[in-house]
């Protein structure tokens, strides 16, 4: 031994300071334990609870028109004000939720179904395949995300539906590049080779054998990507293209707000709040969520 | 080198050509009529088949492709059908005005991000680093358009420091750059929380390192080593994600404009998506494309200035 031991630990603490940490992350602690995870979990449960429940909890109609309120601020009446037609901001809100996260999610559910189907074949059939949809992801992932969504919005008008399938399709690319990359690892596992030695149809080794094992990192991208599902509605139905009034949405509050920015500030602050808190919710239980299932990455952020 | 940069080059070109392509064929799949566009709702039918012949939207798709091809080779982007202005020309009036919108965004958030990512990892677990996560996952969230929104509200409505509409005069750069101040910040304080978080992460996995650990025994400085040693490093990734997010970055912009009522690509493209003017939706995407593209070739190249360990072939 060459230093005595109260040198030896200040000596090691000054060459590598991070062994402590590393001890702690290290300890086998569930990331549901944290605070901000069970803060998040609650809030989450909140809007969703709200958005689903969203006649009962609205204390007033969003729609109703009251020309006698107009652009009135908060007040233990309108706890959020009214809009320039005098409607309830609050219950618009909340009615909004209803859209802004089913397209959310909807359109997240709709990518992983192409992107997954895509992704996966072009990364187990390889060839002329792989590179035709490899390139046209390449050529896809040069357009930013919020344009693709205003094209495919242009391409098949604006609605509830078709948005679901503007940024759906929007967020296709992405998932693809996502998908292939984990079977390009499977399919040289010998399960894999096994299934094939047995004569296997391909779609079955792909849906029964690959796909499987792709699907539950996917799950946890697939929540992170519902905030940017949320987030493209929102700037879509903010440019006037998505959502039409009076139909409400958290973007088409904020364009409202906007427009009666300086005289009634309380439609754009409540919708975006709500927007940008429903956001940073979902990005904590995707961290979470991710950091459960892959310890490794604790601490580590995504790429994208 | 030289090889590697044509070879870029002709795989950007390859990119605006295929983007061009997709875009064109999603806009002729539309339903809606351009040449409805040009002489609105109620046009005779036979001024509409005639205007629609004058417009060459009466020919086959292949030709109409084929005469819009050798448009764009030769640097003609079309005509706008509801302006009847030159695309190219009124690209070159708004695309200044977004990029100049967009290397802000991206400078503040470098300025902001790195500095605080550093001192975030060496005071790592300490209060500014538990105070700097808190801001961090609350604006790397945010939506641009609503910090936009936001700073709108707070500086140009309430304090009244800033203009709240438009981007200035070119020949007064003064006006240019107390306009920019506020979208600019929009842009890149979201930025900054991402590049923030970034930057520690890999300040973390840097200052790990055994080459970091061997600097300590040395003795050298924690300065030096911060910034000297690990900074370096760290920067490989970070800028590669910069790269990478610059088509969101884009994408924001096309929102920020919005809120500050400036001229610039997005409010050419929104209006022109409304009003279904194909030329200028064409225009607009492929230049968007275009830059995309040609700033991941960038960061791709700058690498080698970073880290000489990269060579290209």
């Amino acid at each position: 031994m060459l230093f005595p031991k109260r040198f030896r630990k200040r000596i090691m603490a000054r060459l590598n300071p991070v062994t402590e940490e590393e001890c702690t992350t290290m300890r086998s602690e569930s990331v549901w334990q944290h605070l901000d995870v069970r803060v998040a979990i609650f809030v989450l449960a909140v809007i969703i609870l709200g958005a689903i429940f969203a006649p009962w909890v609205a204390p007033y109609d969003p729609d109703t028109q009251n020309f006698r309120n107009r652009n009135k601020p908060p007040s233990l009446e309108h706890l959020c004000g009214t809009d320039y037609f005098g409607r309830d901001v609050l219950s618009r809100v909340i009615f909004g939720a209803r859209v802004s996260l089913a397209i959310g999610f909807l359109a997240t559910a709709f990518a992983m179904l192409i992107g997954v189907t895509l992704g996966v074949s072009a990364g187990y059939l390889g060839g002329t395949i792989e590179t035709i949809v490899m390139r046209f992801v390449d050529v896809m992932m040069a357009i930013p995300m919020v344009i693709t969504g205003l094209l495919m919005v242009a391409a098949l008008g604006s609605g509830f539906q078709t948005l679901i399938v503007a940024i759906g399709i929007s967020m296709t690319p992405r998932l693809i590049r996502l998908a292939r990359a984990p079977v390009l690892v499977i399919k040289q596992r010998e399960y894999i080779q096994a299934a094939r030695a047995l004569g296997l149809p391909k779609r079955i080794i792909i849906f029964s054998h690959i796909v499987p094992q792709v699907i539950p990192p996917l799950i946890v991208i697939a929540t992170l990507q519902v905030c940017h599902a949320i987030v493209i509605e929102a700037s879509i139905s903010f440019l006037g293209l998505g959502i039409q009034p009076p139909m409400s949405s958290w973007g088409g509050l904020l364009k409202d707000g906007l427009r009666n920015l300086p005289s009634a500030p309380w439609i754009s602050l409540t919708a975006g709040v709500v927007l940008t808190l429903t956001v940073i919710v979902l990005n904590i239980l995707g961290d979470a969520l991710r950091d459960s299932l892959d310890p490794r990455l604790r601490g580590r952020l995504r790429a994208q | 080198m030289t090889k590697y940069i044509l070879l870029r080059l002709v795989y950007l070109f390859l990119t605006a050509f295929a983007v061009l392509t997709i875009v064109f064929f999603t806009l002729r799949v539309l339903p809606g009529d351009p040449v409805y566009t040009v002489l609105g709702a109620e046009a005779p039918p036979d001024v509409v088949a005639q205007t629609r012949a004058e417009l060459g939207f009466d020919r086959p798709l292949y030709e109409q492709f084929a005469i819009y091809l050798s448009g764009f080779l030769q640097g003609d982007l079309g005509t706008s059908l509801q302006s009847k202005r030159p695309v190219t020309e009124m690209i070159g009036l708004m695309l200044p005005h977004t990029i100049l919108l967009a290397v802000a965004g991206i400078v503040i958030g470098l300025i902001l991000g790195v500095p605080l990512g550093v001192m975030a990892a060496v005071k790592r677990n300490g209060l500014f680093d538990s105070i700097s996560r808190i801001i961090g996952v609350s604006f790397i969230a945010t939506p641009p358009f609503f910090v936009a929104i936001l700073l709108l509200l707070v500086l140009g409505f309430w304090v009244g420091a800033f203009p709240i509409i438009g981007a200035g005069e070119w020949n007064q750069p003064v006006d240019i750059l107390h306009a920019l101040v506020l979208p600019a910040f929009a842009l890149g304080i979201p930025k900054a929380a991402h590049m923030m978080r970034f930057t520690r992460s890999y300040m973390l996995e840097v200052l790990n390192e055994d080459y970091i650990r061997t600097a300590r025994a040395k003795g050298l400085r924690e300065q030096v080593i911060v910034f000297t040693h690990a900074l370096k490093n760290a920067l490989i990734p970070v800028v590669t994600i910069l790269g990478n997010q610059l088509g969101q970055v884009i994408g924001g912009a096309v929102l920020v404009e919005t809120v500050f009522t400036r001229p610039g690509m997005g409010r050419l493209v929104v209006e022109a998506i409304a009003g279904r003017d194909f030329p200028v939706v064409q225009g607009t995407i492929v230049v968007f494309s275009f830059f995309v593209a040609a700033s991941n070739m960038i960061v791709d190249l700058t690498y080698g200035f970073i880290d000489p360990r990269v060579r290209y072939r």
